[in-house]
């Protein structure tokens, strides 16, 4: 008994196979309690399924909206509203006496600060040396030089031929270890056999490398 | 360009709050039915639903993107609905159902004039305990399978399905007993 009543309540949510569907319609049919109840579950189901329901009240959205918390914007909306909306500034002499004197500081502190960073490439130039690079290429029609000390640049410093073949340039490099190439006729990179190092340079090759000694 | 429900929910994280009036307007009436159903009555419908929408703003962020807008917002409305359920006095537990099972109404002809005038679908589903109205709404009415339903209502498959079984027998026999009908 209860097994066909919950056959009978699977049969109404549709979970029965095809043969067990068959089944269950004969037994019911053969049945007349099963049947009435059957009759019963599905206007019951139908009696749901087609209800009239209310309407949701009028302005419900409007009065939802209303009682809606103002929500904080991100960092980046609050900032982009408080540099870009228009601001009333009040003053009076006290504060603009102030600001005067906090642009006086001001301007008097930066012109300091400007006197020692003109004064400090100087310093850094008169511990520079000038790097002699040289290669023996007889047979190329241009030598460049390009490393960390300029950016990789394969047209920024050439050398110059010599009589005897040689190729040569002198570069004013601080204390330190760069890597460089030479750049035979602007597309063939090539080491310095004469480097001080050679270091991989992630591609499969290696960069030749060059130690600067303070003086 | 339609603006789907994950654009408006976007939206409203970036700070734009009148983006959310899509949202209300598109599934005001699902969220008002389904109060309504549960808690039998317009004025508690209408609180259930305002306060669904509210917390469902109010929680955006919380809402992961896996599941539907609408389900997430059908859970948050369940959820008020037991709130408000639970406040009230009247309500009837499972253990209860020997004494809703009989008609209690005595007299035949004040039940007559009643049927009359009254939702008496709504009348039986009042009478249903919470954890069965709570399925046979969200099954027959929201139209939800039992899957869905056991996602939503946090509930094993298993056991609303028994729920749903004892519930459209309550609610035959409540039916019957209200029309007075052979249903």
């Amino acid at each position: 008994m209860y097994k066909e009543r919950e056959m009978l309540q699977r049969l109404l949510d549709g979970e029965l196979n095809d043969s067990e569907r068959e089944h269950m319609l004969k037994a019911i049919d053969a049945d007349p309690v099963l049947k009435r109840d059957y009759e019963g579950f599905a206007e019951t189901i139908l009696a749901l399924e087609d209800a009239k329901h209310p309407s949701a009240p009028p302005f419900f959205t409007a009065e939802v909206m209303r009682r809606l918390p103002e929500q904080r914007a991100p960092f980046w909306k609050q900032a982009s509203l408080f540099l870009f909306r228009p601001h009333t500034v009040r003053w009076n002499m006290a504060t603009l006496a102030f600001l005067l004197l906090a642009a006086l500081f001001a301007s008097v502190f930066l012109a300091g600060r400007g006197a020692v960073q003109t004064a400090a490439p100087e310093q850094g130039k008169a511990q520079a040396v000038m790097v002699a690079f040289r290669l023996q290429a007889p047979g190329a029609q241009s030598v460049a030089l390009a490393g960390e000390f300029n950016k990789w640049m394969k047209n920024e410093i050439l050398l110059t031929r010599t009589d005897t073949g040689e190729w040569y340039v002198e570069v004013p490099l601080r204390a330190g270890t760069y890597a460089y190439m030479f750049v035979i006729d602007g597309r063939t990179w090539m080491p310095d056999p004469s480097a001080d190092a050679y270091r991989d340079d992630g591609f499969g090759s290696r960069n030749s490398v060059r130690r600067v000694y303070h003086l | 360009m339609e603006l789907t429900d994950e654009k408006v929910v976007e939206r409203c994280l970036q700070g734009d709050r009148d983006v959310y009036s899509h949202l209300v307007d598109k599934y005001q009436q699902m969220v008002y039915v389904l109060a309504f159903r549960m808690l039998g009555d317009e004025a508690a419908a209408k609180d259930a639903a305002q306060e669904s929408f509210l917390s469902a703003y109010v929680s955006l962020r919380s809402f992961r993107r896996e599941a539907k807008f609408s389900s997430w917002l059908t859970s948050i409305t369940l959820n008020k609905c037991r709130d408000m359920l639970r406040g009230r006095k009247d309500t009837v537990s499972v253990d209860d159902l020997e004494e809703v099972l009989p008609g209690r109404d005595a007299d035949p002809e004040e039940r007559f004039h009643q049927k009359e005038n009254e939702d008496l679908l709504q009348q039986a589903l009042n009478k249903l305990p919470d954890e069965y109205r709570e399925v046979i709404v969200l099954k027959h009415i929201r139209g939800l399978d039992y899957a869905e339903i056991a996602q939503t209502a946090g509930v094993s498959e298993g056991a609303l399905k028994v729920r749903a079984w004892r519930a459209r027998e309550m609610l035959r026999f409540l039916l019957k007993e209200g029309l007075g009908t052979h249903v």
